[in-house]
């Protein structure tokens, strides 16, 4: 099989903070066509890597070759400007804008004269949207969308403009299971297109789903860039946190490769909130999330309070 | 359709205000609706108003300007001086606007360069602004202004419009079309709705405030201009607590403290509406006059009041 062509190379990236090393000499090499995982345990790095690659942070050494050249970003905007762009975990969107006006925001539909063009604004994001088979009101403001709805119209407006590079930081976290589906056709797309996506969830099921490779961080540091095929899960997860996962008590036990969805390992209390819960419990299944407990915990606990919200 | 309703009367609200003050005034004191009233009534409203639509760009990205009134007397010293000078009236307007908006340019790089927060730059410049103002007036003595043509500016009227409002009109007019049609205006309504999503979408978020605290400045020193033609002189305190009328007409028009949200156009009848208050205080010699700063004041407080409970309660929805 012919090698893709390169699109990415991240070489040697430092970066301290005031007293912390959050990089130490971190590579990423990711190739056109290509969906890969970024992974790591919270504060491994990840984000940092990121924002030093779309400039919101400056590295301290290294170098980065985008698209054949040598780029140093020192705004977001200009990374766009190449065709990088990220969608965040949390929600980036203006809430009283419009939906089309939210979609091309930073990249308005103008006129020669420098006006903008509200006619062709709401004409191309109904048409981009409803290439994603969803039939939404583009001229409401984005804040009636539920917040799963608003990311993947922030998603689909990204995907529809010239992207070489996308980057999912935890995008699916406050997904639910069919608005995933939703995005997995996105990213499949792009792929498609021969963009390439770096891809950072907490979900190993998504990954396996998606992913050719991985590139893993521990501490700061590289631990490897891997085929994901030829990776298994308790791989995974052991070079994420550095020690043989079939160790963390009980899980070897409880995992369990034909039975993947299966039983639950961490039970949470009953949440309570004056306006909305009135109360709920869920669990956590193996299969799903067979993650550290907090991380599961942090990650079950907004899913339920989003789902019970709504 | 009731959501049509509802958007209709959100987007007017501040234009049927004003409709329903005008008649009450008009029932219930039989001097207000005169065209010699009205036309005096226009004529101070204007200049609220110009110097409410710069206000506003500054409100809308989520900033404040509270030098706006010193600005404009600044401006009308500056008219004044240019005319006993040169007697060219291009000047008389030209020169305040480009003082103006170098006032605006110091307060833009003090918020975006600096990172001073907004509120205390202005308060410095409102009261640096006045302080050069009486400098170069000696104590703040009135210029007079000989200028036929430049003071008819300020007096005449077109039909039944003064120049001075169609001048407003031209304004908020302009105004108007920028913030729905030109990025600038689009960014303003981002920067204030979502500062961080601004940035992260590659918006020129500096670039944009700054550019607001100029236009502000620019349009306290045409309302100074205007001023000077009214009164036929340039004076430090002919804009003396202007800035909070101003304030008072944006937030009235429904532009939202907190930025992002609200129309420009509605300063406009904002302003109106405060002048109709002063108006009604004045026109009635049992009202003494100095409730005209408690009620403008006492306006203010009660829409920011209303602000703040429906940015809860809208958020509490969501």
């Amino acid at each position: 099989m012919q090698e893709k062509k390169v699109l990415l190379e991240m070489r040697g990236i430092y970066k301290s903070f005031i007293g912390v090393n959050a990089l130490k000499g971190v590579d990423l090499v990711v190739r056109e066509g290509e969906v890969h995982a970024l992974q790591g345990e919270n504060g491994a790095g990840k984000s940092v890597l990121i924002k030093i690659l779309t400039g919101i942070y400056a590295r301290d050494a290294g170098s980065i070759i985008f698209n054949g050249e040598e780029v140093d970003f020192s705004l977001p905007s200009q990374a766009q400007e190449k065709g990088i762009y990220t969608i965040y975990q949390e929600l980036d969107t203006v809430p009283e804008l419009s939906i089309a006006e939210n979609m091309f925001l930073g990249n308005e539909i103008r006129k020669k004269s420098g006006i903008i063009d509200w006619k062709a604004t709401y004409a191309r994001a109904a048409k981009i949207l409803g290439g994603f088979n969803l039939d939404i009101d583009v001229t409401k403001p984005i804040r009636t969308l539920s917040t799963a709805m608003q990311q993947i119209v922030s998603i689909a407006a990204v995907v529809s403009r010239d992207a070489k590079l996308i980057i999912m930081d935890e995008s699916t976290s406050s997904l639910d299971e069919k608005e995933v589906a939703l995005l997995m056709d996105i990213i499949r797309r792009l792929r498609d297109n021969n963009a390439a996506v770096i891809f950072i969830t907490h979900r190993l099921n998504e990954i396996y789903e998606i992913c050719e490779k991985a590139t893993i961080i521990k501490d700061g540091e590289l631990v490897g860039c891997y085929d994901i095929p030829a990776l298994d899960r308790l791989s995974l997860i052991s070079k994420m946190i550095g020690r043989d996962a079939s160790s963390i008590m009980g899980y070897q036990k409880k995992y369990n490769k034909e039975t993947e969805t299966s039983e639950c390992i961490c039970e949470l209390e009953t949440v309570y909130d004056k306006n909305k819960l009135k109360g709920a419990s869920f669990h956590s299944e193996t299969g799903r999330d067979p993650w550290i407990g907090r991380t599961a915990r942090f990650r079950e606990n907004r899913t339920c309070q989003r789902d019970v919200w709504k | 359709m009731k959501e049509r309703i509802k958007g209709f009367s959100k987007d007017y609200a501040a234009f049927i205000a004003m409709l329903i003050i005008i008649a009450a005034a008009s029932l219930l004191f039989d001097n207000f609706f005169s065209a010699n009233n009205f036309n005096n009534l226009f004529k101070r409203a204007s200049i609220i108003g110009i110097m409410a639509i710069g206000e506003a760009f500054v409100i809308l990205t989520g900033s404040i300007d509270l030098s706006v009134g010193y600005q404009c007397g600044f401006a009308s010293i500056i008219a004044a001086m240019i005319g006993a000078a040169t007697g060219n009236m291009a000047l008389m307007i030209v020169v305040p606007v480009i003082v103006g908006a170098f006032w605006g340019m110091l307060n833009g790089f003090c918020v975006t360069k600096l990172r001073v927060q907004p509120f205390i730059v202005t308060l410095a410049a409102m009261s640096c602004i006045n302080g050069v103002g009486l400098l170069i007036t000696d104590g703040g003595n009135s210029i007079g202004i000989e200028h036929d043509l430049f003071n008819r500016m300020g007096t005449e009227s077109i039909g039944i419009l003064p120049v001075s409002a169609v001048i407003m009109l031209a304004v908020v007019l302009t105004a108007a079309m920028a913030s729905k049609y030109l990025r600038f205006g689009r960014y303003c309504y981002a920067i204030g709705g979502n500062e961080d999503s601004a940035i992260m979408k590659g918006i020129p978020v500096d670039r944009i405030k700054f550019l607001t605290y100029v236009l502000s400045g620019m349009c306290s020193a045409l309302a100074g201009v205007v001023m000077a033609a009214r009164t036929h002189s340039g004076n430090i305190l002919l804009g003396e607590g202007y800035e909070m009328n101003a304030l008072a007409a944006a937030v009235l028009g429904g532009i939202l403290l907190s930025g992002g949200r609200g129309k420009v156009i509605n300063s406009m009848w904002g302003a109106i509406i405060i002048m109709i208050i002063g108006n009604i205080i004045n026109l009635n010699k049992n009202i003494p006059y100095q409730w005209e700063g408690c009620v403008t004041g006492g306006i203010l407080l009660l829409i920011l009041i209303a602000q703040s409970v429906i940015t809860r309660v809208s958020k509490a929805e969501a």
